[in-house]
Parts: structure tokens; C-alpha cells; sequence
């Protein structure tokens, strides 16, 4: 009896009192946040201010960036690092993206972030970052942080090339390792409806599709959703998808889709460099990508 | 009728005969018990919301320690109902009180909505005990749809059961947890339920089983993905 009493005893310490800002040990059973309550919330916020989410390269040859799994504590180098580079005179960047896990839950930590940003976009009219939701954003209740500052991890932004040429950017909440059935049926319903009024697409998300490392041990899509979205994207000509987690990078095509896994940009030494995407759509509808590296 | 016609059917009746005393060889040959299980199954899902669906399975004890088994699977997820085949070899063998059984499982299934076709091969080995069982392995997965795949050389399997009477009682009732289900093979997305059996008659057996099936919680962020419930019987002869 005494036993099972220390069992139980030990379990409810893991489990409730075992958590820091990185593990909470309670989600392991049930999550402290739901996609679907975010996702209302996040549309809400989408249909607010639709037109904020619309972006005018000045050239009709644009680049952007992307990142992930930044996990910002104390040290903003490695992630000012990107903000410079996103605002380079020369750079001609329309925008830059962050894949979720941007800072571990604390408040001190976002509003580190969030002031980081908003001196950006005072210095730069052009600056314009979108971030999606990672899971250790959200962890320990870290939604309503995100939410406060960024508003919305579901969202469509059309990048107007030309009175005639729009891309459209799809960022995803998967934060909880599914879409969840209404964040399914809106990304389903919006790619079949509207698609082809666009030239690119590109979806960014937290949770990766292929796993360039076997070893990581966190959660992917359940096998049929995992199938459901390559045949979605297959099906809507989507040209890029970008995700993160999995601090591991890889590059993987599936049905003419590409899927780029991006590993940690990290804070500080870890990793030893901090990994970007830099996209560039070209006028003649070419996109190029290359990796570029920060110390 | 031709002569030649009489010799050819006399031929086709001896192949006939030849092929039901193989057939009825492997049926009595032993004097092993034969086992079909059949299940109805209803669930709800993210993807497809609720749907329905059957699965069957013989089993051909060969010896008291080398099985076959071969499975098919119906369901209303896919529009074509069909959803995927099954089939397992295992040998056990007896550690002092316990059983150790080693298991190669090949599966292929298939999603009508996605039009993807899966494969597997699954090695894995099962520590069993009366109240206990605890299953590891690995699967090589593949998946491929219109020209294009991937494939996945680690998934691992691991399973847990743990039952409140001992297994050869008449009745049982238990959880379990488990990444992977009889056509189900998740990486890192961990089920758990509960199950039931009652033994009605000397040969006939009632069982249910009831399985949450999250997302997430790798992620520690858990939330519903699926929830299925099994109920089927079991014959032996």
C-alpha cells in the first residue's frame, strides 16, 4: 500500500509539479490549450483587420525568409541577427516568417520578443513578420501571450506582385500535432475555392510532414490527416511548405510539392549556427531557395 | 464425351481432391485450434468525422507455438471500403512463467480520401505474463501515391497491457496503451484504452475494446484526434 502511495505520490509530482518553461508533463495526457479554441480566436483577429494582411513588394522581384524554433530566452543576438537581415537595404525582402517555438513561455520572454518587433516595424515601414504557433509557445497556457501580441497562428496573406499577380501565404497552427477538424475544413475549403486566382503558394507551419531525423521523438500528424494534407497540397499546386519542431533539417518533394524541414535557428550557440531559408519569387515566376547561415 | 474431355476432368477432380485433403490437412493435421475474430467498429475522426467499419481475421495455430494470422479490413473512411490487409506470423516461446513471442507482421492499407497506399513490415516482440504484456518493435514503413513515396525505416512499435484477473480467466477486463492498432501504425502518437472479453460459451468469446487515439502528446500538448470502439466475438474449433 505504501508503495502504490509513493507511485502515486512521485506521479503527481511529474506530472504537476514537474514542470519548467521547456517540459510541462501534464500535456503529455492533456493539452492546456485546444486548436480549435485558438483557431477561433485567431480568425476572429483575421476578419477584424483582413487588410493588414496584405503586402506590396516594392519590386516585382521579392524574397523572404524563414525561420524556426528560435526558443528565445534571455539572449534576442541570434534572432536580431534575422530581423537585420530581413531588413537589409539590399535585401529585398517583402517578409519574414518564424515557424513557431519563437520564445519559451514566459511573459518576460515575449515581451522581449514582442519589443523587439515593434522596433523593427518602427524603424522599417516595410517590415513585416508572421509568425505560426510552435508547441512550446503554448505550453503552460502561453497562448493568450501569442495572442495578445501577435493576434492570430491562422491566417491567408496575399502578396499583391502586380494589379495581376498575387501569391498567397498559408500559415498553419499545428502546434498541437493535428490541424484539428475546422482549421482542415478552412484550409481545405480555402485552397479548393481559391487557389487559382493565385500564382505561388506558400504554407508555413510549426509541425513537419517528413522527419529528416528518426530519432526525434515528438509528435507528427496522425497518418491520415498526414495523407489528407499531401493530397490537399498536391491537389492545390502548392509550391513550398515550411515547417520546424524537429530541430533537424531536410528537404523532401512528394507529389511535386516541396517540403522543407528547417532546423533550429536557435539562441545563442545552440545549434553552433542558426538556419535560414531566403526565397526569392522571380518576375518570370521562377522561385529560388537557398539556406543561409547566421553565427 | 471425348475421351480427352474425361481424362482432363478426371485431372481437375484430382487436383480438387489434392487441394481440400491439403486444406483439410492443415485444418486436423495437428489437431490445433483454428480461431476467426470478426469486430464491428465505430468512430470519430478529425479527418473523416464518424464512420464505421469491420475488420476479420483467422488464425491457423500450426503447433501450440508457431501461428498465422491473415486480416482484412472494411471501413466507411474510404470510399471504396476497402482498407487494408493484414498478415502476421509469430512463434512463442515459454520463458519459465511467462511467454515470449517473436512476430513478423506485413500490412497494406489503404486511404481512399488521400489515395495513398501504405506498407509495413513489423518485427516486434511481446513479453507475456498473466496479468501483463509489454510489446517493442519496429516497422518499415512505406508510403507511396501517384508515383511518389517515402519511406520510413523507423517506427517504433511499443505496447503495454495490463489486466485486472489473470489470463486464463473466463473473464478480463484492462488498459492499455500502444502506438499502434491492428491497422493503425503511428511513430510517436501514443493510443490508450480500455478492453473487455467474457468467454460466453467453450468455444465462443466476446470482447470489446474502447481506444482514445490523441494527437500531440509527444508535442505535450494532447488533444482528441480520434476515438474508436471495437466490439466482436471470437470462435475456436
Amino acid at each position: 500500500m505504501v508503495v502504490i502511495r509513493n507511485l502515486f505520490l512521485a506521479l503527481w509530482i511529474v506530472l504537476i509539479g514537474g514542470g519548467c518553461s521547456k517540459v510541462e508533463p501534464m500535456g503529455l495526457l492533456v493539452a492546456s490549450s485546444d486548436v480549435k479554441d485558438r483557431l477561433k480566436q485567431s480568425v476572429e483577429f483575421y476578419e477584424r483587420d483582413k487588410k493588414s494582411f496584405m503586402i506590396y513588394p516594392e519590386k516585382k522581384e521579392y524574397s523572404f525568409l524563414v525561420v524556426a524554433d528560435s526558443h528565445t530566452t534571455t539572449d534576442l543576438k541570434r534572432l536580431t541577427s534575422f530581423f537585420d537581415e530581413a531588413t537589409r537595404a539590399d535585401g529585398n525582402y517583402a517578409f519574414c516568417a518564424h515557424l513557431g517555438d519563437l520564445a519559451e513561455t514566459q511573459s518576460e520572454y515575449y515581451y522581449a520578443v514582442d519589443k523587439l518587433v515593434a522596433d523593427y516595424e518602427v524603424g522599417y515601414e516595410d517590415f513585416h513578420f508572421y509568425p505560426v504557433v510552435g508547441n512550446h509557445d503554448i505550453t503552460h497556457s502561453g497562448w493568450s501571450l501569442f495572442n495578445m501580441i501577435f493576434g492570430s497562428s491562422t491566417y491567408f496573406i496575399n502578396v499583391c506582385v502586380d494589379e495581376n499577380t498575387y501569391d498567397l501565404l498559408v500559415f498553419l497552427d499545428s502546434a498541437n500535432g493535428t490541424l484539428g477538424k475546422e482549421q482542415l475544413e478552412l484550409v481545405t475549403a480555402f485552397l479548393e475555392d481559391l487557389r487559382n486566382e493565385y500564382r505561388h503558394c506558400f504554407v508555413f507551419t510549426h509541425n513537419p510532414f517528413f522527419r529528416p531525423r528518426m530519432n526525434a521523438y515528438s509528435s507528427n500528424f496522425p497518418r491520415e490527416e498526414l495523407y489528407y494534407l499531401y493530397d490537399l497540397f498536391a491537389d492545390s499546386e502548392v509550391d513550398y511548405v515550411f515547417s520546424g519542431h524537429i530541430h533537424a533539417h531536410g528537404e523532401d518533394s512528394f507529389r511535386g510539392v516541396k517540403y522543407i524541414t528547417l532546423d533550429a535557428f536557435g539562441e545563442k550557440e545552440t545549434p553552433a549556427r542558426g538556419e535560414m531559408a531566403r526565397m526569392t519569387c522571380k518576375e518570370n515566376g521562377e522561385i529560388t531557395y537557398e539556406l543561409v547561415y547566421v553565427p | 464425351m471425348e475421351k480427352e474431355d474425361f481424362y482432363r476432368m478426371t485431372d481437375m477432380r484430382k487436383q480438387i481432391l489434392v487441394l481440400f485433403l491439403f486444406l483439410g490437412s492443415l485444418l486436423t493435421a495437428y489437431g490445433q485450434k483454428n480461431e476467426v475474430k470478426t469486430y464491428l467498429q465505430f468512430g470519430h475522426n478529425t479527418v473523416h468525422g464518424f464512420y464505421g467499419g469491420m475488420a476479420g481475421f483467422y488464425t491457423r495455430n500450426f503447433t501450440d507455438r508457431l501461428r498465422l494470422t491473415g486480416g482484412l479490413n472494411l471501413s466507411t473512411k474510404n470510399p471504396q471500403a476497402f482498407g487494408g490487409v493484414s498478415a502476421d506470423v509469430s512463434y512463442r516461446f515459454p520463458v519459465r512463467k511467462f511467454n515470449l513471442y517473436l512476430s513478423n507482421r506485413v500490412v497494406y492499407n489503404y486511404y481512399g480520401v488521400s489515395e495513398m497506399s501504405e506498407m509495413l513490415n513489423r518485427i516486434s516482440a511481446t513479453w507475456e505474463s498473466r496479468y501483463f504484456q509489454l510489446t517493442l518493435g519496429n516497422s518499415f514503413l512505406g508510403y507511396f501515391s501517384h508515383g511518389s513515396g517515402a519511406f520510413e525505416p523507423v517506427t517504433l512499435t511499443l505496447g503495454m497491457a495490463l489486466h485486472i484477473r489473470p489470463s486464463e480467466s473466463w473473464w478480463n477486463v484492462g488498459a492499455f496503451i500502444r502506438n499502434y492498432d491492428d491497422f493503425i501504425y503511428e511513430n510517436y502518437n501514443i493510443m490508450y484504452g480500455l478492453d473487455g472479453r467474457i468467454d460466453v460459451a467453450e468455444n465462443w468469446r466476446l470482447f470489446s475494446e474502447f481506444t482514445a487515439r490523441p494527437a500531440g502528446n509527444l508535442n505535450q500538448l494532447t488533444i482528441k484526434y480520434e476515438t474508436f470502439l471495437k466490439i466482436g466475438a471470437r470462435y475456436i474449433w
